[in-house]
């Protein structure tokens, strides 16, 4: 009898690692899923599809607004520091740069030959807006001229 | 004798529990592998985008009386950016004229080859996605204009 009380006693350790181990497990999962599916690169990649697929689209001269209130989220959920900044516009290489993360971000090219000008973030109205105005190549260097 | 049969019990006991963490482990890191896999599949924006630029294409012709002979011309009078679109591993254009169905005729512009691949709709998904669509011009000329996609973005880990 006394035999069989130190095996239970002697037991008990192996079972609470055990299932604090498995805790661990389901715990790391859990864990890890949630930032798949909320992961910055996931929607990065979307951003820059869709902006760009606008720029295709777009006419010269088109004043555009498109609401980023969830990519700002994402952004502040990863840290990332100015979220006026997590969309920017690479008129040098056809390019939109979508940056959910601290480390790392995303670029997809329009291949509409357009450069885009007057570009902001607008925080709060009352969503948060991305606002860009599309203009043909020589207008947007008379824009700038001008200005 | 006693003895010898508590210690294999011991033993027993160690390799199941070795036994039933490494089964946990290889679950775990299954289910982590599957769900990185899912996640990772890119936005395909393929079609779309190849839809789009045949209809830019396509409006342009109708509208324009276009210089083929130059490229930098035919993206300057269809508003398109040459340097974008000569990346032959994204893009892919074919401008012709079509006779006996399209299965001859003369070709205006090209960029890219490959347009067999075209045709093997849902074969590969690394095959371009294409759209084909057929014009009739002021002359008479049936143009046939082909525009494939392969565009996949650019993520940058710094």
């Amino acid at each position: 009898m006394r035999l069989n009380r130190e095996g239970v006693i002697g037991n008990l350790p192996d079972v609470v690692i055990t299932i604090i181990l498995i805790v661990l497990f389901a715990a790391f999962l859990f864990v890890f899923i949630g930032q798949q599916r909320n992961g910055a690169g996931v929607w990065e990649d979307t951003y820059a599809k869709e902006i760009a697929q606008v720029i295709n689209l777009a006419e010269a001269g088109d004043e555009i607004a498109i609401d980023v209130h969830y990519a700002t989220e994402i952004a502040k959920k990863n840290r990332v520091g100015d979220l006026r900044s997590i969309v920017r516009f690479d008129n040098e290489n056809n390019e939109v740069v979508v940056k959910l993360r601290p480390r790392g971000e995303t670029r997809f090219s329009y291949f509409k030959d357009v450069e885009i000008v007057n570009d902001r973030i607008e925080l709060g109205v009352p969503t948060n807006v991305l606002k860009f105005r599309v203009m043909g190549p020589e207008k947007g260097g008379e824009d700038e001229a001008a200005e | 004798m006693r003895l010898l049969n508590k210690k294999a019990e011991i033993a027993g006991e160690q390799v199941m529990w070795l036994w039933s963490m490494f089964l946990l482990l290889i679950a775990a890191g299954g289910l982590a592998l599957g769900v990185t896999v899912f996640y990772s599949q890119e936005y395909d924006v393929r079609a779309i985008e190849a839809e789009t630029l045949n209809s830019i294409i396509t409006n342009c012709l109708t509208e324009n009386e276009v210089d083929f002979t130059v490229p930098a011309k035919f993206y300057e009078a269809c508003g398109l950016e040459g340097k974008v679109l000569e990346d032959y591993q994204k893009t892919r254009i074919k401008i012709g004229i079509c006779r006996e169905g399209c299965r001859e005729g003369e070709i205006l512009f090209q960029l890219g080859s490959d347009f067999e691949s075209c045709d093997f709709i849902g074969k590969n998904k690394n095959y371009p996605k294409c759209v084909k669509n057929k014009i009739i011009t002021d002359k008479g000329d049936k143009i046939e204009v082909i525009v494939g996609s392969n565009h996949l973005s650019g993520r940058i880990y710094v």
